[in-house]
């Protein structure tokens, strides 16, 4: 039978979230910002280490304005993307309000988080990253939805996690 | 497609399937594994789902939501999704709200509503990319700020310490030769140093957060007066400050450098000839204050009204100023969203300045 798996992309408006689905998804990159209202659900089956797993990537709008939505969004969530954006140290800070939300919501699930737009001057410390990351317990990427770096390797490392769960 | 009552026979009958259709309701019925039973209203959501399809497939938002929509059925909180967004068949954006209950005959049937909210969701997604983009940008200038503040630090110290090394050479050669030229060398680069340091003051002024508590405009000019009682002492100079002045709302630091510089500037500007004559007083206006500044100076001609404010810009010959002190007025007062002006002094014949700070 197969595994659906859903998974919630979080983090501040503009980080990239809509962009790393569109990536992994259809392996396309688009410029232009056009922010995602409401929720937007797609499929992407994978197979990991034999395994057919399909998984339901909602990718939902930056929490801004949208606060109060989030939780029936989280709903059943057996996974979470945090996504910051690394030319705005300001969206690493809103990815530990993310987890406390989806941890209220569906308790501790195995989650990621991308540090985005690496193909760009970053303006965080790598250092920062990692200490955040350990502290919300997830593995990190530096990813680019732009080039493709380290997307593949960010959805299959959380996919693999989702398995072993 | 069918679209023809199944089931349990509910009825989607033609009047209900038209009122679904027309208010942009869409509704299905399905047993406990999601399997369509019964569809109607709102073609334009449902596609080609038909009796017997998992509603999984025109619904994908379902999948994982088996348990929220189970406690939603068995009495618990309702299953509500709202602002699903979907591409529609053209190519435009259209929202839907998902909600979910049990029938109330049947508890085995699960009834799916799907409300069309496209108008109020193209309005609310504007709304947000306006922010959004707003927000972008709001984040850029004040990367770009910081940027500058680190350069402005970084060039401050770069010119600075050459410049203090100068200092002390031209001492040093003071000591052995007795040329003019040395000490009017001496005291260009004593000048130097002084302007870096304005320049400087002035391009941080705005780079820290203003708090805004009451300050009192009396303390301010109280305090402008001790630090400026050399050059009153020396130009004989009378300040007249009345009894009292109100208190505004405002940054100390930066109310106390408003008044500093508009007293500074009337000692420095007035003419050798006359003894400066310097009038502080206050005039309440709507939801403001205004600190009025008078002296017995030349004035500033109506032309140069606006010019005076920029930096760099001095009238006239003064000797010791740096054309900072009015754009540093100007800067403060802007900062604490008050506004400043000047014009002519019917009672001391000078320069009246006045100031509108929030009270
Ligand atoms: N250079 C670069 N730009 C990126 C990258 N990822 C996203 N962007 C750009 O950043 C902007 C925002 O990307 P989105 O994917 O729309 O961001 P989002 O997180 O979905 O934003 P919301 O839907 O408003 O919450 C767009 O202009 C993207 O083109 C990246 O890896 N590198
Ligand atoms: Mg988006």
């Amino acid at each position: 039978m197969a595994i659906f798996k859903k998974v919630v992309m979080m983090g501040s408006f503009a980080v990239g979230k809509t962009s790393l689905v569109r990536r992994f998804v259809e392996d396309a990159f688009d410029d232009k910002y056009l922010s995602t209202m409401g929720v937007k659900v797609s499929r992407k089956p994978l197979t990991i280490d034999g395994t057919a797993l399909t998984l339901m990537l909602w990718d939902i709008s930056g929490r801004e304005g949208f606060e109060g939505l989030r939780p029936s969004y989280l709903k059943g969530a057996s996974g979470a993307i945090l996504v910051g954006d690394t030319t705005r140290p300001r969206t690493f800070g809103t990815i530990d309000e993310e987890v406390g939300s989806l941890v209220q919501a569906v308790g501790a699930v195995p989650r990621i988080m991308c540090a985005n737009k690496s193909d760009l001057a970053p303006a965080i410390d790598t250092g920062a990253i990692v200490e955040q990351a350990a502290r919300l317990d997830a593995r990190w990427f530096a990813t680019s939805a732009r080039t493709g770096d380290g997307v593949e390797e960010a959805f299959a490392t959380l996919g693999r996690a989702l398995l072993a769960k | 497609m069918s679209r023809e009552p199944t089931g349990d026979g509910i009825g989607f009958d033609g009047l209900f399937d038209e009122l679904c259709t027309r208010r942009g309701i869409g509704c299905a019925l399905t047993d406990a594994a999601l399997v369509v039973q019964a569809i109607g209203g709102a073609r334009h959501v449902w596609g080609t789902l038909s009796a017997g399809d998992p509603l999984t497939d025109a619904l994908p938002e379902l999948l994982g939501a088996e348990q929220a929509i189970e406690e939603a059925v068995a009495g618990g909180e309702p299953y509500v999704l709202p602002w699903l967004n979907r591409t529609g068949p053209s190519g435009g954006q259209r929202f839907y709200e998902l909600s979910v209950h049990v029938k109330s005959d049947d508890p085995t049937v699960r009834v799916h509503w799907l409300v069309d909210v496209t108008g109020a969701g193209r309005l609310k997604s504007e709304l947000n990319q306006e922010r959004n983009e707003l927000s972008l940008t709001r984040d850029a200038l004040a990367l770009r700020n910081a940027d500058l503040q680190l350069f402005l630090r970084a060039a401050g110290h770069d010119l600075k310490s050459p410049l203090r090394t100068l200092e002390g050479f031209l001492g040093l050669i003071a000591a052995e030769s007795d040329s003019p030229l040395v000490d009017a060398s001496r005291s260009l680069a004593v000048q130097l140093a002084e302007l870096v340091e304005v320049l400087l003051d002035y391009a941080r002024l705005g780079s820290t957060a203003i708090e805004s508590q009451p300050v009192s405009l009396s303390a301010a000019a109280q305090n402008a007066v001790d630090r400026l009682a050399l050059s009153i002492a020396e130009r004989g100079a009378q300040i007249e400050l009345p009894p009292s002045l109100p208190t505004v709302l405002g940054d100390r630091t930066l109310v106390g450098q408003v008044v500093y510089n508009l007293l500074d500037n009337a000692l420095k500007y007035c003419p050798a000839d006359r003894a400066p004559i310097v009038r502080l007083s206050a005039e309440p206006r709507i939801g403001r204050t205004a600190l009025i500044v008078e002296d017995n100076g030349r004035g500033i001609p109506v032309e140069s009204r606006q010019r005076i404010f920029e930096p760099l810009v001095r009238l006239g010959s003064a000797a010791s100023g740096h054309g900072f002190g009015l754009a540093t007025v100007r800067r403060c007062v802007e900062l604490m969203g008050g506004r400043v002006t000047v014009s002519e002094s019917a009672a001391l014949g000078g320069a009246r300045f006045e100031v509108e700070l929030p009270v």
